[in-house]
């Protein structure tokens, strides 16, 4: 079975097209529109890496990343942002994140992080 | 009551031939008209004495009088002056002298327009001018000019006496007031600057936000196509479809570059008296016919509403900008009927024009308001957003405020004041 990667976005092109790279590339993706959505069905023994969007209406990027921490959940995050302010990319890095990446992101760069983050997390 | 000459003599010499009969002159020989004219004499010493006794009285009075006008007039916290047409100083008191910066002596027949900032002598000269040709006279403030003296900063005012040969004038110290109002004035310069910047910052994470949105996906759908064509059997209608979605997604990116231009252009800054409460109709109008979806408009508008000082470019594309945003929100929300109210009236001290702009939606949460006007944030799954923050941005070059507040039971309400025309 391939490994499973989240992606959580509120804008629907951009999961559109990161689904399509990362299965492409051969990940089995799921998608989420909002952090809360992806909270409710995401199991405490989930397997796998987030791509998670900084900036989102409701529950941000940020928040949800304490939210699982609370929730003991470690699956490795990387924060996808379209201006990263230094302090969030600080806060969410001293918080664990696997890494923070500035919109648009190269594809090759982003799949070598999803491969580092999924290796680290066997 | 002032008493008559006559009566006071009178007086005087009933008291002193009191005196004299308490003390009878017993061992003088009683020879009658000697005893008479004794007894005149007699009494005039004794009057005498009582005039002598009450001059002493009231000199000492005047004196006491003098010196209390004197301590009053020198020590004053405020510099008094007497000056003549010519503005040459007849008098002044030691606090006006130690404004002028020394003794006393040294002012005395001097032109106090020589103490005069240059800047100021034509005011204070103006103002001589309007005393003494009986006009009314507003205090002024001006500087001092002395030359081993720090600037000094009085407030004057001044009225002719009744010789109307000249005139008396009190000068205050305001330094130090002005100093604040500088420092106040500084700060406020300090923080507005501040606030541009921060304008300016959120703007451009707005617009950052805007465009990487499509070009992060521009990027994944080519970058997708590219691992697809490396495969032995490619999938070619899925690399169709990732092609034309990156097409999609890079003409995406092209409108909300030409709408954020649209939005912002300024064709010039042309400010002038416009009717908030037409503007209003026009936007409803335009709205109604522009928008696909059919909603259903309440104007509360006061009819008395003077018109505000403001380019029309900006109040109509912030009108447009707030009505479909509470259009949007309702389609968001599946509200039935949308209803978008607005309300216009007179805020502040008369002076600005209020415009409330609501909606019948469910409203945002305490959090989602808080966050309204972060950096970039919108509600919405597919672009806007940007339009909050630019309609703030115009409605504060234009000299209002925009703001939100929402409380559940009436939707989301949009506030924005701009200036009355004057």
């Amino acid at each position: 079975m391939s490994a499973r990667v989240f992606v959580i976005d509120d804008d629907t092109a951009v999961r559109d097209g990161l689904t399509m790279l990362l299965e492409v590339a051969g990940y089995d993706v799921v998608a989420f529109s909002n952090a809360r959505s992806f909270l409710e069905v995401c199991p405490a023994n989930c397997e796998g890496c987030i791509i998670l969007d900084v900036n989102m209406p409701d529950m941000d990027g940020p928040a949800l990343q304490q939210e699982l921490l609370q929730h003991g959940i470690q699956l490795p995050i990387i924060f996808l942002s379209g201006y990263g302010s230094t302090s969030t990319v600080t806060r969410t890095l001293e918080a664990g994140a696997m890494a923070f990446l500035t919109k648009p992101v190269k594809g090759q760069v982003l799949l070598e992080k999803v491969q580092e983050a999924l290796r680290r997390n066997a | 009551m002032k008493k008559s000459p006559d009566t006071k003599a009178d007086e005087l010499r009933r008291c002193a031939e009191q005196r004299l009969n308490k003390n009878p002159m017993d061992d003088i020989p009683r020879e009658e008209s000697a005893h008479r004219l004794l007894h005149e004499l007699q009494v005039h010493q004794i009057e005498l004495e009582m005039q002598n006794e009450e001059l002493r009285l009231a000199r000492a009075e005047t004196e006491a009088s003098l010196e209390q006008f004197t301590t009053l007039y020198d020590f004053a916290p405020v510099g008094y002056f007497t000056l003549d047409r010519e503005g040459v100083i007849r008098q002044l008191n030691l606090c006006g002298a130690k404004l002028l910066g020394s003794e006393r002596s040294k002012f005395l027949g001097r032109n106090f327009g020589q103490f005069v900032g240059s800047h100021y002598r034509t005011a204070f000269n103006d103002l001589l001018w309007k005393v003494f040709s009986g006009q009314n006279a507003a205090g002024i403030e001006m500087e001092l000019n002395h030359s081993d003296q720090p600037t000094r900063f009085i407030q004057i005012e001044a009225t002719p006496d009744t010789s109307k040969q000249t005139c008396r004038m009190t000068a205050t110290c305001i330094t130090q007031r002005k100093q604040l109002e500088k420092e106040v004035l500084e700060r406020r310069k300090e923080m507005e600057i501040l606030q541009k910047k921060q304008i300016a910052a959120q703007t451009a994470a707005a617009i950052a936000h805007e465009l990487n949105q499509p070009l992060l996906a521009l990027a994944s759908y080519s970058e997708a196509a590219l691992l697809m064509l490396q495969q032995k059997n490619p999938d070619m209608e899925k690399i169709h479809h990732a092609i034309e979605a990156s097409e999609r997604q890079a003409l995406r990116a092209g409108q909300s570059i030409r709408e954020l231009l649209e939005f912002l252009r300024t064709d010039s800054f042309h400010i002038e008296a416009v009717d908030l409460n037409s503007e209003i109709r026009k936007a409803l109008t335009l709205a109604s016919t522009g928008h696909e979806m059919q909603f259903h408009s309440v104007c509360q508008l006061d009819d008395q509403l003077p018109p505000v000082h403001a380019n029309r470019n900006h109040v109509q594309k912030v009108l447009l900008n707030l009505i479909h945003n509470s259009l949007e929100a309702a389609q968001e929300f599946a509200v039935p009927l949308p209803v978008v109210s607005i309300a216009t009236r007179t805020a502040g001290n008369g002076d600005i024009a209020q415009v409330t702009v609501r909606d019948n939606g469910p409203g945002l949460t305490p959090d989602l308001a808080r966050r309204l006007f972060e950096s970039f944030f919108t509600t919405k799954s597919y672009g806007i957003g940007m339009g909050l923050i630019i309609s703030r941005s115009l409605i504060e070059a234009n000299g209002g405020k925009l703001w939100f507040d929402s409380k559940e039971e009436t939707g989301a309400a949009f506030h924005f004041t701009l200036p009355l025309s004057k």
